[in-house]
């Protein structure tokens, strides 16, 4: 596998060359790894319903080719670009993706921009996506911390982990995030 | 994400209504799923075992479209969940702006949240009769009103009319009891809901039903609704249906302010708008007819509509109160106070931990609340004193009102430390039982000495408690007092805190 790493005073990416999945993540100043196993890097997923007969028709990242990348050279900043993408049951779709990913001194900022020009409608795109998060080292718990009612949810996500859906059913659990408009849910896969 | 030590904070770095769902998905499964524990090892049955995580982004982009996602910011932190959210909050202080407040609800006070109608119709308070709860209120320091079913039908029935229901008195014996009880020195703020349209209503069948939310399938959604009083509908047989109304209609947005402008006629000093916080299930409005995109995020407008209220009162009723339920950190940019009920040990005070001087007020309905009572000290909440459940009386709970007016008195007293200080929930000190981290505790940052201050309580019911106090800065604390016992006390090795009691520490 070859990789490009971005790189600032607090965290360390590693990204594939060929697919842009995202295969390494540390934290700089804790040494906690959190991807850790390259194999399972992800980069992002689309929702691309065909029709009323054929909804979940996903699009996934690993599996696209990246068409152009540029790295800078101090390693604070990148652009990903897929010119095209393959459905997992619609064959070929004209719609290109461009994943910016830059660093400032603390944080890494994802930013995508998708063009449709399929006649498809994209409906949910998964981005960032991380493919493993490990728990910390040395810790006895590992959870989900997200505002609720003037108040947090907490939803354990190891030694044990709390299903709000899944199995045969899909569950959301919807909690707006400190102003805005942001959710979570979280489940075990149904296939 | 977050252990004891370090997190991993994500989060939106754009202002945008776009709605972004947090994702997490255990693979392959459970290793044992009767405690829903993970497989311990990496490798189970040749499947890797991994944790998921994704921002979801659900844009419904259409053919020939392009969309820019709301960019998503990873930011590794060490501590506790407090500086997690410092990220979200030095990222939030950089384009937030508050609103200019009323006077009076940004110095220490208390109200009281009063029904008087439901949908099974008790009709319990007549207007003409309102001035005694304001005579209470009056009575007892108690410095705002929050009068609940006065409209058609009373709470949750005949929304989203604000018309008052005939049933309990005229327009006119509405708006003079107000006034009286305005003389009195008591503010009366309105309960309004624009949330919903009661399904069996009429009105709604006949024609707000097209401005309702709909999903795909072009159905409106449904709210279970609320129960009250009688066995029928405690038993949920008759509950009237709530539908979420789209705000991304202009048309609705204006029977909005209509409605709403009923309460200013009146003479209110505000309104209190219920369950401003949310839509029910519905995120999304797919309604061809409302004059927004397929698939619209159908809180967009949240802040708009109080928006749009503030134009009506800016230059007749400029202190008009607006206040919410629950409010979502982006709704304080329109929003001047919010209600919110928190009976629980373990509660989170997050909205007050990122911000630290909005005005935030909780329920207290016990009949010796005195834990709840020790909640608003420690988090900086006002009193919404709450007897049978917002139907009674103040003078139905004595023991309540007595240590409330106690705890009111001392923040009063200490306003520098536990009014306008700065909440910094555990930060800066720490407080132990035994060698073992104390809860709860909260520390104070005073607004004019930059001195610590602490509260901490014994939520326990019957035995007191021993804790050691120590700041992070090596300062010591000097003395220390109960809520309800005015005698300071040297801080010596150990404070003692009898059960359900309160110290504060300077």
């Amino acid at each position: 596998m070859t990789t490009f790493t971005l790189k600032n005073d607090n965290l360390v990416l590693e990204f594939n060359r060929v697919n842009g999945a995202l295969v390494g993540l540390r934290a700089i100043h804790t040494d906690w790894k959190i991807i850790n196993r390259p194999s399972l890097g992800l980069s992002f997923r689309l929702l691309l319903p065909l029709s009323e007969e054929r909804r979940n028709n996903p699009v996934y990242g690993e599996k696209q080719a990246l068409s152009t990348l540029e790295v800078t050279p101090g390693g604070r900043c990148a652009t990903l670009g897929w010119d095209g993408v393959t459905s997992e049951y619609g064959g070929k779709h004209d719609i290109k993706l461009t994943l910016n990913v830059t660093l400032d001194d603390r944080q890494a900022v994802f930013a995508m921009t998708v063009e449709n020009h399929s006649g498809l409608v994209v409906e949910n795109v998964f981005c960032p996506y991380l493919g493993d998060v490990a728990h910390p080292p040395d810790e006895s718990w590992f959870k989900t911390f997200i505002y609720t009612y003037a108040s947090a949810q907490e939803w354990r996500l190891w030694p044990q982990y709390d299903n709000l859906r899944g199995g045969l059913a899909l569950i959301i659990r919807l909690s707006f995030i400190i102003g805005l408009h942001l959710s979570a849910r979280q489940w075990l896969p149904s296939s | 994400m977050r252990g004891e030590k370090q997190g991993l904070y994500t989060g939106v770095v754009s202002p945008s209504c776009e709605l972004v769902a947090w994702h997490t998905e255990l693979r392959p499964g459970y290793g044992s799923s009767i405690d829903s524990r993970p497989p311990e090892e990496l490798i189970i049955s040749e499947k890797d075992v991994l944790t998921r995580f994704a921002a979801v982004h659900v844009p419904y982009i259409q053919p020939g479209e392009t969309c820019a996602l709301t960019p998503i910011a990873l930011e590794p932190y060490q501590g506790g969940w407090q500086h997690g959210v410092d990220i979200y909050k030095r990222w939030r202080n950089t384009w937030f702006h508050s609103p200019q407040v009323p006077k009076w609800t940004t110095e220490p006070h208390s109200w009281q949240q009063i029904h008087i109608n439901s949908p099974e119709d008790e009709l319990r308070i007549r207007f003409t009769d309102l001035p005694k709860i304001g005579e209470d209120c009056a009575r007892h320091g108690v410095r705002a009103i929050q009068l609940v079913g006065w409209n058609e039908g009373g709470q949750d029935q005949g929304n989203p009319s604000h018309n008052p229901d005939s049933r309990l008195g005229t327009w006119d014996e509405l708006k003079e009891a107000i006034q009286k009880i305005q003389a009195m020195g008591v503010k009366l703020i309105l309960f309004a809901k624009f949330t919903w349209a009661d399904r069996s209503t009429d009105w709604f069948r006949k024609d707000l039903k097209r401005l309702a939310i709909k999903d795909p399938y072009g159905d409106y959604y449904l709210y279970p609704g609320y129960q009250y009083q009688t066995a029928t509908q405690l038993l949920d047989i008759n509950t009237k249906r709530l539908i979420p109304m789209c705000f991304l209609s202009e048309e609705y947005l204006e029977l909005c302010d209509k409605e709403f402008t009923k309460t200013v006629e009146l003479g209110a000093d505000g309104i209190l708008f219920d369950e401003c916080l949310h839509h029910g299930q519905a995120y999304m409005c797919f309604d061809p007819h409302h004059g927004h995109r397929y698939g619209a995020m159908v809180y967009a407008n949240d802040r708009k509509l109080i928006q749009n209220f503030r134009k009506i009162t800016n230059e007749s009723r400029p202190d008009f109160l607006f206040a919410g339920e629950g409010c979502y950190d982006w709704e304080f940019e329109t929003y001047h106070l919010s209600y919110h009920r928190s009976e629980n040990k373990q509660h989170i005070p997050l909205s007050r931990y990122l911000q630290p001087h909005i005005q935030l007020m909780t329920a207290v309905n016990g009949f010796n609340d005195r834990n709840m009572i020790n909640q608003c000290l420690l988090y900086r909440y006002i009193i919404s004193y709450e007897p049978y459940n917002f139907k009674g009386r103040l003078d139905d709970y004595p023991l309540t009102m007595a240590y409330g007016k106690h705890m009111d008195a001392l923040r009063t007293e200490l306003r520098e430390y536990f009014w306008d200080g700065e909440f910094r929930d555990t930060l800066g000190a720490a407080v132990t039982c035994d060698g073992k981290p104390h809860h709860p505790y909260a520390v104070f940052i005073n607004a004019k000495t930059n001195k610590v201050g602490l509260v901490i309580c014994n939520y326990e019911e019957h035995l007191p408690v021993t804790v050691a106090a120590s700041q992070e800065n090596g300062e010591a604390f000097s003395r220390c007092r109960l809520v309800d016992d005015p005698v300071w006390k040297p801080v010596e090795d150990r404070i003692v805190i009898p059960p359900q009691s309160a110290v504060v520490v300077i």
